[in-house]
């Protein structure tokens, strides 16, 4: 077996179904949970009863052109990614895009922190992309490197940890302290694999850690939401609203939630419920066992992905593979912690659930990477984990 | 490092190889370390999935009370309180069932011919109750507690969109009579004063309600309908009160409140052997429906929450302590230095000059130089204890809330001044009622009895959830002390006496006047021509069957009109008069005879419940009424405003929800900057 420059004809298998699956049942729940979530029982108003069918559309088009973008990466050969022009030219142009959407002219705000980039009629949110980007970057090169550069700190650690980190820092200057720290976890795990030393991924750690720190202590917005983590109830109608709001949400939801379409804390008790909150609308509305249920399917995404990355044929594969589940995961697995409260940031959405083209359309894309990958693997009989 | 996609390739292979060949001897580094990634995640995942069966299984109930809480709104009915009854079970207070008229703006098709047809039966303005209706609203209230021709004229209409609902509305049958004790109820006809306050969770039974939710602004909404539950009916009181007695001491009030110009005057009539409160008034008062528009200085009850320098009043308990003690006999003689005595520093004045006085002379024609010099054969410490054991400088425990226990220092800081000063009640601040408690006392064979006002609660259905009977508290002085001294006051209204004007014809009054020095409260010093005038009494002095106080406040006119003989003894009279004769014709008094097992129970209490020490004051005693913090626990943010707006309060508030604490507490003396801190909490 060996790859030429028309690798899919070598593809050994179609893609992963259980991931495909496990996607495509998220899509279609994330759908449903988008409508009940921005629905109002009361349809009071006219205006807003449009502006939730404006949520439903938008949010069946995003999933159905996801689902499409999936596709169409799955489809490619990965490896066409470990080339620098597509794995440091998407970072390169992502960067770009961060400071651009930073300047008012170009750029426009959403929840007090610049995100947004405006091409003609769509808005775009490039730190989704640049989650993606980073991870792609961190895979080609770490496979570039090789096992023993990578023990050094010269090329195993420095490269690592100022590229990223320069995104990064430009993310904390949106404010998006959420971004950043995923991109930051994402560092971690990769150089993780990838076989860094332990005793240099300490020090990183510990860098980033800090980092992290001095960007919290000196965003008065973020230290506001790390007071209102600690105790919600010092400024119940401040910084611990939406926490308080959230964890009704869930505790009032019981074992098995109080019926799809029959949330009451999306009358605008828990203000973006529909986009960061849906979990919480899960919660409220299909209870402990919809909750269960969802994170079973996360679980089933995540562990496949895992399963696809340990099994790829070549460094490179392996690394894009973890890299993108592992982005997925921490995304997953920080978003749950904030509208459940054992997080203090916000602002990160659940990846398929959550409204918003930009982080739909990336966590496909990422999910066709994957399946990309998957196409290579050996399915053979092998000890699983 | 240049890119060569075959050659890479190819490295790859063999390592891939290399790979192979050592997986299945042992895990590549790569293997390991995705497994414990993997490890993690699914470490972290049951993290969560832990926290989310603690919240919506474990702590299920509590979150539900808050989404309650916050998703839900309570629209809420007017209580049903039970009435207030006098000791005849006539009615004081009572509720009646009144229709409010609401609308379910959402289901009324024609809002403009709805508003129209509605204004004209109601006679609300059109405009905006158009408005009102015209709006895509699930419920709004037209117009609450409508009379009875209002509301049938509604239900001739036949409006769709258009309901009425039950709501109770309290009423006062006698208008202002026994306002003071009786208080007043709010909007919502929650009490806020009075009996009203102190026993409104006897009275007030359940709320009834229309349960909505609502959005994050307030929006309401009824998925279920509007159905209202209604309000049950509260339980009721029976009062110690007689109406008949009660209106003749405010008649009597209002003639002499008249007659004196005073700033205010007030009554209490007790009967002596049981502490029942027969009636208790002042003016100016209030009608209670009314109540919450009167001026604090009117809705406070003076006769238990204003402390005031007795005067003279207070030399009956003096001698009658120096009797107990045998230090003086009835016809002992005293010297009363002509008119005027040196004591340290200062000169102790009578009114007349005297010579040679029995004690009964003392007291009939109230003499300060007798009275000090038995008082200095006493001694402070002694005369503290007779006071004390009458019960100044204590709370009775009336169930009227906000009484006062008065001022008596400490003994230990008086000089021989302060002890004649005491002796005849200057430099000491009493409430109407303690005196009238210790007249009693004085009276009715020397048993200090509770004063109470509150006969029997009973509950909804009528059954007696408690019953206050009389109580001895303690016997003050011997049987023989107590006829002796009734027997001095008997000669206070008898020719030659200070309290003739009290005398009624074919009872004989055993009382005491009094006329006391105003305390200047700005200048902390006695006023040179306010008076307090006062005279408390008892008839028949054989065996009396009413003990009364009346206190004039500042009366009005040349310095004579302000003795108590003059200015209150003639309302005591009135009211005597007319009581004595309803009584004589049937009227009742007492209650029922305390059992022995009661009279053990109460002394048992005493041994452990001593009483509190009395309040030890540095400037001098104030004569002002004290006011007390109302009780705002359990009120939401919007109530304790209203509430606070209403009586002048300073609130300071800290956190959100439910009322649960609050400085100072219910019943304890405002500050002079009336400031109350008040505690909410969102889980009440």
């Amino acid at each position: 077996m060996r790859f030429d420059s028309r690798p899919t004809l070598f593809a050994k298998n179609g893609p992963d179904p259980w991931v495909i699956g496990a996607t495509c049942v998220l899509a279609v729940w994330g759908v449903i949970m988008v409508y009940s979530a921005s629905m109002i029982v009361a349809e009071r108003d006219a205006a807003v009863a449009a502006l939730n069918s404006g949520y439903l559309k938008k949010q069946f088009i995003f999933s159905i052109l996801g689902i499409g973008v999936m596709l169409a990466v799955a489809h490619i050969d990965y490896h066409v990614l470990a080339e620098r022009r597509f794995a440091y030219g998407l970072l390169a142009m992502v960067t770009v895009m961060l400071v651009i959407s930073q300047i008012p002219a170009l750029g426009y705000t959403a929840g007090g922190a610049a995100r947004w980039i405006r091409l003609g009629p769509v808005g775009f949110q490039p730190s989704e992309l640049a989650k993606a980007a980073v991870a792609l970057f961190l895979a080609a090169s770490i496979a570039r490197k090789g096992d023993e550069k990578m023990q050094t700190f010269a090329f195993g650690v420095v490269p690592h940890l100022l590229i990223p980190g320069l995104v990064m820092l430009i993310l904390a200057g949106h404010p998006d302290l959420g971004s950043a720290a995923i991109i930051g976890g994402t560092v971690v795990v990769m150089l993780f694999v990838g076989g860094a030393r332990l005793t240099h991924l300490i020090g990183m750690g510990g860098v980033l850690v800090a980092g992290m720190t001095v960007a919290i202590i000196s965003a008065p917005h973020a230290m506001r939401r790390i007071k209102g983590f600690v105790d919600p109830w010092a400024d119940p109608y401040g910084t611990g609203y939406h926490i308080i709001q959230s964890l009704t949400a869930f505790g009032s939801g019981g074992l098995f939630g109080r019926g799809l379409g029959d949330g009451r804390q999306k009358l605008s008790h828990l203000p973006a419920i529909h986009t960061d909150f849906i979990f919480s609308n899960v919660a409220e509305e299909r209870g402990f066992v919809g909750v269960a249920l969802t994170m079973a399917l996360f679980a089933v995404l995540i562990l496949r992905g895992m399963w696809v990355a340990r099994r790829a044929p070549d460094p490179f594969g392996r690394y894009l593979a973890f890299g993108m589940v592992s982005l997925l995961g921490l995304e997953i697995v920080v978003n749950m912690g904030v509208v459940m409260a054992l997080l203090p940031t916000k602002g990160l959405a659940l990846p398929f659930l959550s409204y918003g083209g930009s982080s739909i359309l990336v966590s496909f894309a990422m999910v066709g990477v994957i399946l990309s990958v998957s196409r290579h693997i050996d399915t053979g009989p092998r000890r699983t984990f | 490092m240049n890119f060569d996609p075959s050659g890479k390739t190819s490295m790859w292979r063999k390592k891939n190889n290399r790979r192979r060949i050592a997986a299945r001897t042992a895990r590549s580094p790569f293997e390991v370390r995705t497994l414990f990634v993997l490890g993690g995640f699914v470490l972290l995942m049951l993290v969560l999935l832990g926290r989310a069966f603690q919240l919506q299984i474990l702590d299920h109930e509590r979150w539900t009370k808050l989404a309650k809480q916050i998703q839900g709104k309570e629209e809420l009915l007017t209580l049903r309180r039970g009435p207030i009854l006098d000791r005849n079970g006539e009615a004081l207070a009572f509720s009646f069932d009144l229709d409010s008229i609401y609308a379910e703006p959402k289901r009324i098709e024609d809002p403009a011919a709805t508003a129209a047809a509605l204004a004209k039966a109601l006679g609300l303005p059109e405009d905006k109750l158009r408005e009102k209706l015209s709006t895509d609203r699930w419920f709004a209230w037209v117009k609450r507690r409508v009379p009875p021709e209002e509301s049938a004229r509604v239900d001739g209409l036949g409006l769709t969109g258009v309901g009425r609902v039950k709501e109770s509305s309290r009423r006062y049958p006698n208008g202002e009579l026994a306002a003071n004790i009786l208080g007043f109820v709010g909007m919502d006809a929650e009490g806020l004063e009075g009996l009203e306050f102190k026993y409104d969770d006897a009275l007030r039974g359940e709320a009834g309600h229309l349960y909505g939710e609502r959005d994050a602004y307030g929006n309401m909404f009824f998925p279920d309908g509007v159905k209202f539950v209604n309000s049950t009916m509260g339980g009721s009181l029976r009062l110690t009160i007689d109406t008949k007695i009660q209106y003749f001491l405010e008649q009597a009030l209002d003639e002499g409140y008249a007659a004196t110009h005073a700033k205010r005057v007030l009554g209490i009539v007790m009967d002596p052997n049981t502490g029942e409160i027969l009636a208790l008034a002042q003016r100016p008062s209030f009608a209670p429906e009314n109540g919450p528009k009167a001026p604090s200085d009117v809705r406070l009850n003076h006769t238990v929450t204003t402390v005031f320098e007795p005067g003279s009043t207070m030399k009956p308990f003096v001698i009658a302590g120096a009797l107990e003690d045998r230090l003086v006999r009835p016809n002992d003689t005293i010297f009363c230095e002509n008119g005027s005595m040196a004591v340290g520093s200062h000169i102790v004045h009578d009114a007349h000059h005297y010579g040679q006085l029995t004690v009964s002379q003392v007291v009939s024609k109230s003499s300060n130089i007798g009275t000090a010099k038995i008082a200095f054969q006493m001694g402070g410490e002694r005369l503290h204890d007779w006071l004390s054991s009458f019960g100044m400088g204590h709370r009775t425990g009336i169930e009227i809330p906000g009484e006062s226990p008065g001022i008596l220092t400490d003994a230990g800081d008086w000089r021989k001044i302060h002890i004649s000063n005491v002796a005849f009640g200057q430099g000491i601040a009493v409430s109407p009622l303690q005196m009238v408690s210790g007249l009693s006392a004085l009276v009715n064979g020397g048993k200090l009895m509770r004063p109470y006002v509150v006969a029997e609660v009973r509950d909804s259905g009528g059954i007696v959830v408690e019953r206050h009977n009389p109580q001895i508290l303690r016997q003050v002085i011997a049987k023989e002390t107590s006829w002796e001294i009734t027997k001095m006051m008997a000669d206070v209204t008898k020719e030659g006496g200070t309290g003739t004007r009290a005398a009624l014809a074919g009872y004989t009054v055993a009382g005491k006047t009094g006329t006391a020095q105003k305390v200047d409260t700005v200048r902390k010093i006695y006023h040179p021509t306010a008076r307090i005038a006062s005279f408390m009494g008892a008839v028949p002095a054989e065996k009396p069957r009413i003990a009364s106080i009346i206190v004039v406040d500042d009366p009005q006119g040349p310095q004579y009109m302000k003795y108590g003989g003059v200015a209150a003894a003639p309302i005591f009279r009135q009211m005597a008069s007319r009581t004595m004769n309803y009584l004589d014709a049937g009227g009742t008094t007492t209650g029922p005879e305390p059992s022995l097992e009661k009279i053990l129970k109460v002394a048992m209490a005493e041994r452990t419940d001593a009483p509190e020490p009395a309040a030890v004051i540095e400037v001098a005693p104030r004569v002002t009424g004290e006011e007390v913090a109302p009780n705002l626990v359990g009120l939401t943010i919007r109530d304790v405003v209203q509430l606070a707006g209403r009586q002048n309060l300073r609130l300071s508030m800290i956190g959100t929800g439910i009322a649960v604490r609050q400085e100072p507490s219910p019943g304890h003396a405002l500050g002079e900057d009336r400031k109350i801190r008040v505690t909410f909490d969102p889980n009440g």
